[in-house]
């Protein structure tokens, strides 16, 4: 399929005030899919850093543009922040709006091929681990708040589940606020072998300080993972298990192709 | 607004923020070279051979995010950008590349700024259409919300851009000097060599403080009331 060479590609995403690496992987994402020459222009634009979404048609030459937000599941951002901060129609995909034409994608973590992303990762930070005597934990936040967060990661793990070439004990949905919390672990994997990744688009607050400390790798939250001289290293031996922590799913290179899954997704239905 | 961008910087605005824009001989290697303005003169520059160097535009991005304490940059126009590199750029979409990085969309601001469309956005707009936890912002007083810009937004020691936006359509701000809100008024009197950094609109660091003032308020009212 041929992506619209005219238009210009927006990655949004939440950024922070408080951690130097929770933008990083947006960037990233942006800068392989620039490379490939796919858009007149790639741009990212965030919630809570510069350049705001606000200011993000000001920057954008094209007529024609994609928002994909880097975000994990629907919800409040999603669906109320960044419509009324890019002003798009809530009620259409497309909106013209200041002159340009604005097609708003589903976020990345709601994508089907996510499922892939997860047990690549997992394959990664455990190799040489027999699949039959490991057990998967994808973690996410969860909020009694949102019922999306919550459902992104269900669906995620079902997949997972369904995958005929998928071999490990068991894979298990978790999460930092709701039942099954992640800090219960010991009580909700079976395998010697524990695998837990992070269903978080970047080692933030969340996913490298919060989440080590409920899983017992750490006493208290670190410094962020960019300003620490040592990454962790795998496995960690905790209960008479093997315990291995994956940095967070955002950070996945691939995640470029999922960007672009989304803007091919919504040209489909488009057309 | 790249080709406006070398057009400035042919013109002579080299200066943007705290950055130098050096426009490179023909026999470099590199169209351009950006380093911090008190590297390369006055009584505190530091020899050229001592300047880490970069290559990449995306190197900007490392560049600005922390300052020479260690400590994180979330507003990209604080006036605290670290010293001691020099970064190399192949061409004038490099420029733009990095220059996107160290002060996000102020190219794109100014570019608008020349053309006459620069709308700006009064402070209670912005306050007024949060939700979750920012709605609390839209309670501020008018004076804290002054008192506010005038620490936070102050060029010494917060921003160094300059604010276009008002209080609300009848209310300008009050706590700052009035070249805060001129961006012809550059600082170091370089008006004819510096790109202004514009700001149209305060950004969240500011909604969010504007946030934690109002609920300190409103707890302060509530432990008022209950003493009576």
């Amino acid at each position: 399929m041929e992506f619209p060479s005219h238009a210009a590609l927006v990655i949004a995403g939440h950024g922070s005030t408080e951690n130097p690496d929770s933008s990083a992987p947006t960037f990233q994402h942006a800068d392989a899919i620039r490379r490939r020459g796919l858009f007149s222009e790639v741009t990212c634009a965030f919630w809570k850093e510069e350049p705001s979404f606000r200011q993000v048609y000001r920057m954008v030459e094209s007529a024609e543009i994609y928002v994909v937000p880097n975000f994990i599941s629907e919800g409040y951002f999603t669906r109320e922040v960044i419509p009324r901060e890019l002003e798009l129609d809530p009620d259409s995909r497309t909106t013209r709006v200041h002159g340009k034409l604005v097609h708003y994608c589903d976020p990345v973590g709601v994508h089907p091929t996510m499922a892939g992303l997860l047990i690549k990762r997992a394959r990664e930070v455990a190799p040489g681990v027999p699949p039959e005597e490991c057990s998967l934990l994808v973690v996410g936040h969860g909020t009694g708040l949102n019922s999306n967060s919550r459902k992104a990661i269900e669906d995620q793990v079902a997949r997972i589940r369904s995958d005929v070439d998928f071999s490990y004990l068991e894979v298990l949905d978790t999460y930092m606020e709701e039942d099954p919390l992640i800090t219960n672990w010991q009580e909700i994997a079976k395998a010697p072998n524990v695998v837990v990744v992070p269903f978080f688009v970047s080692d933030g607050l969340h996913s490298y300080q919060d989440i080590p400390v409920m899983l017992g790798i750490e006493k208290e939250p670190t410094a962020a993972a960019s300003q620490r001289e040592v990454f962790r290293q795998n496995p960690h031996h905790l209960d008479g298990r093997n315990l291995y922590y994956s940095s967070a799913i955002g950070t996945e290179p691939d995640m470029a192709d999922v960007i672009l899954d989304q803007v091919k997704d919504l040209i489909a239905q488009e057309n | 607004m790249t080709r406006a961008l070398l057009k400035w910087v042919d013109s002579g605005l080299n200066r943007i923020g705290e950055i130098s824009i050096i426009r490179e001989t023909r026999s470099s290697d590199h169209a351009f070279r950006l380093v911090h303005h008190l590297d390369i003169a006055g009584p505190e520059s530091t020899p050229r051979g001592e300047l880490t160097p970069y290559h990449s535009p995306g190197d900007a991005r490392e560049i600005v995010k922390f300052n020479a304490r260690g400590e994180y940059r979330p507003l990209k126009t604080a006036p605290d950008l670290r010293r001691g590199w020099e970064l190399r750029l192949a061409d004038a979409t490099a420029l733009r590349e990095a220059l996107d990085y160290f002060y996000p969309a102020m190219i794109a601001a100014w570019f608008h700024y020349c053309e006459g469309r620069v709308p700006s956005v009064p402070l209670r707009e912005t306050l007024g259409r949060q939700t979750g936890m920012y709605r609390f912002a839209r309670e501020i007083t008018d004076a804290d919300a002054q008192e506010l810009v005038a620490n936070h937004c102050d060029s010494q020691k917060g921003c160094l851009k300059k604010i276009l936006w008002q209080l609300d359509a009848e209310t300008p701000l009050s706590g700052l000097p009035p070249c805060k809100h001129d961006p012809g008024a550059a600082p170091d009197g370089l008006e004819d060599q510096a790109i202004p950094l514009l700001c149209q609109e305060a950004c969240n660091l500011v909604v969010g403080e504007a946030r934690r003032v109002s609920k300190r308020a409103a707890e302060a009212r509530k432990r008022a009331g209950g003493k009576e």
